[in-house]
């Protein structure tokens, strides 16, 4: 759907719903800090910044309709060496590798303990940035003040007669209705 | 008699208690837990090791927090329809700050002996301690001496002496690094105001062009440094100095009887991987020599240099050389092969 849709705005939100779709897959294997990063910096970050830019371009739509059989042939070629890449790989990883697993005698125990006590990723890692590596979590953190403090001392424009100052009342008092609007 | 089996009982609690602080910690701590020594001794010596032991970080944790205190100051003065003229009284305040850093340390340097402290992360020991001086009194004397230029070419921004003193605070912390981490971290902080500073007189055309290519080439060799330590890690699983050297030591003597029985499994592996050591090494020496601007990687500094407002060159010559040197020399030289 990301390549077959018109619209190039729908195509960014169908690629976003990939991310999720693939970051869900992880959180299911139990990598929650890497699932979450994932949502975090591909649909937070990229995605936003794909929509941006295609907002921002303004393309034409081009009907591919009539052009997308012409790639039919390669495409179907394509599709069926991942399918049978698949199909020959995925078999072999879900046997298992437990002898006993088949054998009558099979331990097949589940462990309370780790069940019941246990850490998550998140909080493992959180423990250990706070505690050992203190230092460099404070450091990383004048990085990015200096990282802000930089452009904005690069491009602040400063004289007399400009303020930056919040007026409240200016911005509360802005409707609809005085927004200029350019199609 | 009944005073002193309390004073016993006393002492030994006392000792179990310095005992179990001190216990998560790996350290060089000398722990006295004799019964015939008094309480005071004990004390003395057990308390002022715990608190003296993390704190040698003071000065540096000083410097951040008055630079916040300062950006704050600044930003509330100067966003004003008035458009006060702050950057005198800002650089005469962080020459007051980095007096102060300069007493801290000062003070700090009665203990001054070799031990590691944040999860071996700052390594505290006489190098480190008399190059930060050094670093200090010279910045200090840079303030004093770049004030004149500011005024004269208008560079009003009270931002420029706060960049100095983000620097300087990467600057203290490359020193007493003990840690990849650290280090890259205290690099990219002060290269990341060098930036700022080389790209700060914003009317100059030449300016801005220096600023870029020292953020280009600087991010260039910042990948590189990266690179480097993400295959030493890879190869040797640690980041941290020690850990590092005493690695690289036992190859150095398990190295003569690598044919007899007795290396371990985990030597012979590593060398094995010594080509990909090396390698490793290489990468971080040249981005370090490049940051450096070190004869074959010396040709970026003469755009930037000559670019760049005086003042900042002035800063970037004297005191990123000292800095850098002071983090190649202990750390690498005797511990690569």
């Amino acid at each position: 759907m990301i390549i077959l849709s018109q619209n190039s705005i729908y195509s960014v939100l169908f690629l976003v719903l990939s991310f999720v779709s693939s970051s869900s897959v992880l959180f299911l294997l139990e990598c929650e800090y890497i699932s979450l990063i994932f949502i975090l910096i591909y649909v937070g970050a990229i995605a936003v910044l794909f929509l941006f830019v295609v907002m921002m371009l303004d393309i034409k739509t081009i009907y591919l309709a009539k052009d997308s059989l012409k790639y039919f042939p390669f495409g179907s070629f394509l599709g069926i060496v991942f399918l049978s890449e698949i199909l020959i790989v995925v078999p072999s990883i879900f046997e298992s590798i437990n002898p006993y697993s088949a054998n009558f005698l099979a331990n097949d125990y589940s462990d309370w303990l780790h069940k019941l006590d246990y850490f998550t990723e998140i909080i493992s890692i959180g423990h250990l940035l706070y505690t050992d590596y203190v230092i460099q979590f404070l450091l990383s953190g004048n990085i990015l003040l200096l990282a802000t403090i930089g452009p904005v001392t690069l491009v602040l424009v400063r004289s007399i007669g400009t303020s930056k100052t919040q007026v409240t009342f200016k911005q509360l008092s802005r409707t609809y209705e005085s927004v200029l609007f350019i199609h | 008699m009944r005073a002193q089996s309390e004073f016993r009982c006393c002492d030994s609690f006392v000792s179990n208690i310095v005992f179990l602080l001190l216990e998560g910690k790996d350290d060089y701590v000398y722990l006295p837990c004799k019964n015939n020594q008094t309480i005071e001794n004990l004390f003395s010596i057990n308390i002022k090791m715990l608190i003296f032991k993390e704190i040698q970080l003071l000065p540096e944790i000083f410097l951040g927090i008055s630079l916040i205190y300062l950006i704050i100051h600044g930003t509330f003065i100067s966003v004003n329809t008035r458009y006060l003229l702050i950057q005198n009284s800002v650089l005469y305040l962080s020459v007051l700050i980095l007096s102060m850093f300069c007493f801290l340390l000062w003070n700090n340097a009665v203990e001054c002996s070799d031990f590691q402290i944040f999860n071996n992360g700052i390594i505290v020991d006489f190098l480190s301690f008399s190059s930060k001086i050094w670093i200090a009194i010279m910045s200090i004397f840079c303030f004093l001496m770049i004030q004149r230029y500011i005024t004269i070419q208008r560079i009003n921004y009270f931002e420029y002496s706060i960049l100095i003193l983000f620097a300087l605070l990467g600057i203290f912390f490359i020193c007493s690094s003990n840690d990849l981490i650290t280090a890259y971290l205290s690099i990219e902080l002060q290269s990341l105001s060098f930036y700022v500073m080389a790209a700060m007189k914003k009317d100059s055309a030449f300016s801005v062009d220096a600023g870029l290519k020292y953020f280009i080439l600087g991010a260039f060799s910042s990948s590189l440094f990266l690179f480097g330590s993400s295959i030493l890690y890879g190869v040797s699983g640690t980041v941290n100095f020690e850990d590092l050297k005493n690695l690289f030591s036992s190859i150095h003597t398990e190295q003569g009887n690598i044919t007899t029985s007795t290396t371990s499994i985990f030597t012979q592996r590593i060398l094995l991987e010594g080509s990909l050591i090396q390698f490793a090494l290489v990468f971080i020496f040249v981005s370090l020599l490049f940051k450096l601007a070190v004869a074959p990687f010396h040709l970026w500094s003469l755009d930037v240099y000559e670019e760049s407002p005086t003042s900042s060159t002035f800063f970037f010559c004297s005191s990123t050389e000292a800095s850098n040197l002071c983090f190649i020399d202990p750390n690498f030289l005797f511990k690569s092969f």
